[in-house]
């Protein structure tokens, strides 16, 4: 007979013998464990019932378990910490709060234990052609736990969703197995937990915490770079972690191999599992993500404003959010909806616009300073190759970015002719889309040139 | 069961043991407070299965014995009913209660079914002193939660270190920290536990009149505080209070003070013109030296205030929910400080030169 079983009948002989308030009151939220040979545990769900249980039904219960279960010889009483789903009584939400118009303090709906945000889910990631090879390796690490790509990397330009991801992937695991300790943390708190625990003479304490993970999910891990000390535990860890078959999962916001200033072992074994990158978002997908954003927050907006923000916020996902959110802002305080003009004055006001402040003279600089040659040689008419694609890029970074004319591109190398120019713009624009080398190349060049 | 008490006293503790009986309950004797006279003492219980609260009366004993009283009609008579002595005695299932101005019978039931107080399997012991305890748990117990899907919220926060006592509460929404400094323990010691809401009021309101120590005994899942007119068993909410001290701003944007009384009287007036969403939005405007505090109603009507200030920092728009910062003002004296974090970030309120408490709330996106 299984517990259930049991406590089932000892409750129809109980409800027999008590008052119907007495046997609801007392006997709610009550179950029975068999922990040792011959004692029977009632697990009860607080002091009162526990008393009253002991006092006053004692015999009553002892009799109709032995009925049922002669080799029982004795019961106790405890008090037991189980949550109980069906005591939770469904609360009207007070009136007074609106949910979607007061803020919260983000930080408490995080699990304590792993750290985690139940916020981002994979229901809510979306997937296009820029994400789609991080998501379905994110996906099969939680059906794959540190058996199929371990670690797995994910890197990704600001505000495109690393974090979203990591933490789903953190989540999924999370519910399809509750027992496997999940633990997420971004590599400044790894640093900072860590100096405590010198700080403390603590180290081993440290060293137990983190190596007791069965996936260890570390965001931001270029944060590392530089710092000796952090590196080195963060090594061990991993080994430890990897050794013992535990996933370990990173993002950064670029590959390991342009991480500066970190030590050549923790970058080859970055690169022993799976890396993937977040690239930035089509225009449908940033179409995608505004609608869904939208349809969770039950607002309406007019489809030709949806596409003019879809079509000027390019690179940042949370950028188009908050595009999204100033213009739904706008729309409630003025009980309307912005025209299309009010819209695009909103929207100036934070999308980083610092084209215009870059020169020619700058962009071709910082392309001479990254692939290491010298200024003159780029003016001249050689054809050697590792001049001639920098030159292709500075001639498609000044066209691109700058808005320079093709003429003036090609008076300003050397006096080359406008068609040469255009070439050079084309190819590259073209290779871009098949070379990820090349465009983690010219992501990073941006990067150096609009850094000031 | 017959005893002799001052109406006063009894009144008293009527009025303290009803409030913790239950209400809407299956079972109907929670709905009464146990009235008994055994071994030199007079005692009345009030429980809801969460909490029981014992008070004891002084009086004369002339019968011991026990009986179950219907609260409500035992308070609403006891406070209403003249005379200066009275006498209670039971006779059978009946009480009957007799003074120089008459003689009453209400009928009660046998105390046979009355829910037993739940023993105390103490861990630790400790003292706190019950003026300060009570103004703190007023300070902060309007933050909690109202709903309660998430217990831990819905519940106090005690943090017990040897020389401070930090008593929270947060509904997500704002937090209210009030710190005790004291002696409360040996080095070394600590204690956390989550009180629910509902036994803090019940504490704050037994309180009342208290000025010396309460015994705290904090046993598993459960908790005792006494002292010589009461005691209150309450459980403990499971679960772990979510670590706040990373919210608490340290660092302003935006600062300025005004005495209580000024800002008060403001947002009083502009209060009326809230609309349906309560919110007031603060213009802090460095520059012209003032605040302007305004709201907005389609149907009432509209309200700008414009308070002359000395602010630090730059300038600010942003809004809140009316009635989270009119709770905050309530808890703070004389010069109040706000503190602005940005435009979407915590404000916080708190008295200058007292750092034992703040209030920290978000605001709105509107």
């Amino acid at each position: 007979m299984t517990n259930e079983e049991l406590w089932q009948i000892v409750l129809n002989e109980v409800e027999l013998a008590v008052s119907r308030a007495n046997f609801i009151t007392w006997f709610k939220n009550t179950s029975i464990n068999r922990t040792a040979p011959g004692v029977a545990t009632i697990c009860v769900p607080n002091g009162f019932t526990k008393e009253w249980l002991e006092n006053k039904y004692h015999k009553l219960i002892m009799r109709a378990i032995r009925t049922n279960c002669p080799e029982i010889r004795s019961v106790d009483y405890v008090i037991s910490t189980l949550p109980q789903p069906f005591i939770v009584e469904k609360q009207k939400e007070p009136e007074s709060v609106f949910p979607e118009e007061q803020l919260e303090f983000q930080e408490f709906s995080i699990d304590t234990e792993t750290n985690l945000n139940p916020r981002y889910v994979f229901d809510t990631f979306i997937v296009g052609s820029f994400n789609e090879l991080a998501y379905a390796a994110a996906q099969s690490v939680v059906k794959n736990i540190a058996s199929l790509y371990n670690p797995l990397f994910i890197y990704g330009g600001v505000g495109l969703g690393k974090t979203h991801l990591l933490q789903a992937i953190g989540n999924a695991i999370k519910q399809s197995n509750t027992n496997l300790q999940v633990h997420y943390a971004t590599s400044e708190r790894f640093t900072n937990d860590l100096i405590a625990a010198i700080q403390s003479h603590e180290p081993q304490r440290f060293k137990d915490r983190y190596r007791r993970f069965d996936v260890l999910i570390i965001d931001d891990i270029q944060f590392i770079a530089g710092k000796t000390r952090t590196q080195e535990e963060f090594f061990h860890t991993f080994n430890t972690l990897y050794e013992n078959n535990k996933q370990v999962i990173f993002s950064s916001d670029r590959p390991p191999k342009s991480i500066p200033d970190l030590e050549e072992r923790l970058r080859s074994r970055f690169e022993a599992g799976l890396i993937a990158d977040i690239s930035q978002p089509d225009y449908e997908t940033r179409l995608a993500i505004l609608q869904t954003k939208l349809a969770s927050k039950k607002h309406e907006f007019p489809v030709e404003i949806l596409e003019y923000i879809a079509s000027v916020v390019e690179k940042n996902i949370r950028e188009l959010e908050g595009a999204l959110n100033i213009v739904s802002a706008r729309a409630h305080i003025l009980h309307k909806m912005p025209d299309m003009e009010e819209v695009k004055t909103l929207i100036a006001q934070i999308i980083s616009k610092p084209k215009w402040i870059i020169t020619a003279s700058k962009i071709i600089k910082e392309v001479c300073l990254f692939y290491d040659i010298n200024e003159r040689h780029l003016f001249e008419r050689s054809r050697r190759r590792e001049i001639v694609k920098p030159r292709q890029i500075a001639m498609y970074l000044l066209r691109e970015d700058f808005r320079g004319s093709f003429p003036y591109i090609g008076q300003k190398f050397g006096g080359r002719d406008h068609t040469t120019a255009i070439h050079a713009y084309e190819k590259i624009a073209k290779n871009i889309k098949v070379d990820k080398k090349l465009m983690d190349e010219i992501l990073l060049l941006r990067d150096r040139i609009y850094e000031n | 069961m017959k005893f002799i008490v001052l109406k006063e006293n009894l009144c008293e503790g009527v009025l303290l043991a009803e409030k913790s009986t239950g209400k809407k309950t299956t079972l109907p004797i929670l709905s009464s407070i146990l009235c008994s006279a055994q071994n030199g003492k007079i005692l009345l219980v009030g429980t809801n299965l969460e909490t029981a609260v014992e008070v004891w009366v002084g009086g004369k004993i002339e019968r011991e014995g026990s009986i179950a009283i219907p609260a409500r009609v035992l308070s609403s008579y006891i406070s209403l009913v003249g005379g200066d002595q009275i006498t209670l005695s039971s006779r059978g299932e009946n009480l009957e209660v007799s003074s120089d101005k008459g003689k009453t019978i209400i009928r009660g039931c046998s105390t046979n079914d009355f829910p037993l107080v739940p023993r105390q399997e103490e861990i630790s012991r400790f003292t706190l002193p019950a003026g300060s305890l009570r103004d703190a748990l007023r300070r902060v117990v309007f933050a909690v939660s109202v709903s309660d899907i998430r217990p831990e919220l819905a519940s106090i926060f005690f943090s017990i270190t040897p020389t401070t006592t930090i008593i929270a509460a947060t509904d997500s929404f704002r937090l209210a920290e009030q710190k005790i400094q004291g002696t409360f323990g040996e080095k070394g010691w600590s204690q956390v536990f989550l009180l629910p809401a509902k036994s803090a009021n019940d504490l704050a309101r037994l309180l009342e009149r208290e000025e010396e120590n309460v015994l705290v005994s904090l046993g598993k899942g459960q908790i005792v505080f006494s002292t010589k007119r009461f005691r209150l068993t309450s459980r403990l909410t499971e679960g772990s209070f979510p670590d706040y001290k990373q919210i608490v701003p340290a660092v302003f944007c935006t600062e300025f003070n005004l005495p209580k009384d000024v800002i008060m009287d403001t947002l009083r007036v502009t209060g009326l013109f809230v609309s349906k969403l309560h919110d007031v939005i603060f213009h802090v405007q460095p520059s012209q030296k003032r605040v302007e505090v305004r709201s907005a109603n389609a149907d009432v009507g509209e309200n700008i205030a414009s308070l002359p200030a000395t602010i630090q920092g730059s300038e600010l728009q942003i809004s809140f929910n009316y009635r989270y910062i009119m709770d905050g003002l309530g808890q703070v004296e004389g010069d109040v400080v706000f503190g602005f974090t940005s435009a979407s970030g915590p404000l916080m309120i708190r008295t200058r030169d007292d750092t034992s408490y703040f209030y920290v709330v978000m605001p709105m996106k509107v």
